[in-house]
């Protein structure tokens, strides 16, 4: 099953896109901040794509996708922002970073389920 | 605040005036010890200018203890006012706290429903499969797909309490900022020895800005210290790279 690993310290934006993407056939793995992310990663989950908050506390998201794209295995893993909205300036934050795309908070299912099947055809 | 002290009742005399008058004292005792040569006059001079210098001092003592007590008002009026930034700050926190946990009921109301919904479906799919191909039936199944249908929207649409508690964050930040500021401006009031000058609330109020991410807010910040200048927010999605490129 194609699995998905949201980052986010927010319970209910957690719970909603857990609840859109399953509806969808998406396996879901979850993480509250970047370092519990960060310590899924390294205790072996690999999911097909990432969906990150940008804003949490300790590790944000532009630390956390510097962070997994230097570990080994992650260097091509799609990484996909979803943030409140933001200046241009995170947004070029996260390019230099190697994220893979932005979505702005709240996000609409279809938005996202149609990035994820842009990112994944085959999911 | 109380009212303010008579600053106009009262000797008023500085250091420079003391001066001016025991000078003028001294002087006119030694002009009549000069023109009358007896030394009563000039003894007499001498009285005057310590008469004028004593209530000189006393006045300026009367003085600074109004203007102290004054200050000390002010000061417990500020203190209050970080009282109200207090109660700003806990009430904001108990609104995040609160829809927080009602978006989350109701986050999970509507993930049961919808799993209680699609398992009604399979029900109902399987009769069918059965061979049962009653009217009411078909009937059914449009009901439990309506029902099912704007689910996944209303819980998307949860998504707000995350805005919304940013939102709340910020202003409960800027409470602080306040309170800060009156706090060291307390400071200050309390000692009047102090040099120092607190910081201007409208630099604190420009570096809140740093910590500031969401367009909205930028924008706001702009237009409540008279910039003229709107920040534009990028589309909602964007893709930064081609699959291919992220191989």
């Amino acid at each position: 099953m194609t699995t998905i690993f949201l980052v986010d310290d927010s319970a209910t934006v957690l719970m909603s896109m857990e609840t859109i993407l399953k509806k969808a056939g998406y396996g879901v793995a979850k993480a509250t901040s970047g370092e519990e992310a960060v310590t899924t990663l390294e205790k072996g989950l690999k999911p097909n794509l990432i969906i990150t908050d940008i804003h949490m506390p300790g590790m944000n998201g532009i630390d956390l996708i510097r962070k997994v794209r230097g570990m080994g295995g992650f260097q091509f893993t799609p990484i996909l922002v979803v943030t409140t909205e933001s200046q241009q300036s995170k947004r070029d934050e996260a390019r230099a970073a190697k994220a893979t795309g932005w979505l702005v908070k709240p996000v609409q299912p279809d938005d996202l389920l149609k990035v994820v099947k842009q990112i994944l055809p085959n999911g | 605040m109380g009212k303010a002290p008579d600053h106009e009742a009262g000797p008023r005399m500085g250091a420079k005036g003391t001066l001016t008058v025991l000078t003028a004292g001294l002087l006119s005792a030694f002009c009549a010890y000069l023109l009358g040569g007896t030394v009563a006059p000039v003894f007499a001079g001498i009285v005057v200018a310590g008469a004028l210098v004593a209530g000189n001092w006393i006045g300026d003592r009367h003085r600074a203890q109004e203007v102290r007590l004054h200050l000390y008002r002010v000061a417990d009026e500020l203190v209050q006012y970080r009282a109200f930034t207090r109660l700003l700050r806990a009430q904001a926190e108990r609104i995040v706290g609160l829809t927080g946990e009602a978006a989350m009921v109701i986050a999970e109301g509507l993930r049961d429903m919808d799993e209680r919904v699609a398992r009604l479906a399979e029900h109902v799919a399987e009769i069918e499969m059965e061979g049962d191909d009653r009217p009411s039936l078909g009937y059914l199944r449009g009901q439990v797909s309506a029902i099912s249908e704007p689910v996944v929207d209303m819980v998307g649409k949860l998504q707000f309490q995350d805005v919304t508690q940013q939102q709340l964050m910020f202003l409960s930040r800027l409470s602080l900022l306040l309170d800060d500021h009156i706090g060291e401006l307390t400071r200050l009031l309390g000692d009047r020895r102090s040099l120092e000058r607190s910081a201007r609330f409208k630099e604190l109020f420009d570096a809140a800005l740093d910590d500031t991410v969401m367009m909205s807010q930028r924008n706001d910040h702009h237009r409540a210290t008279g910039v003229d200048f709107v920040e534009r927010n990028g589309p909602r999605v964007e893709m930064f790279a081609s699959e291919g490129e992220q191989g």
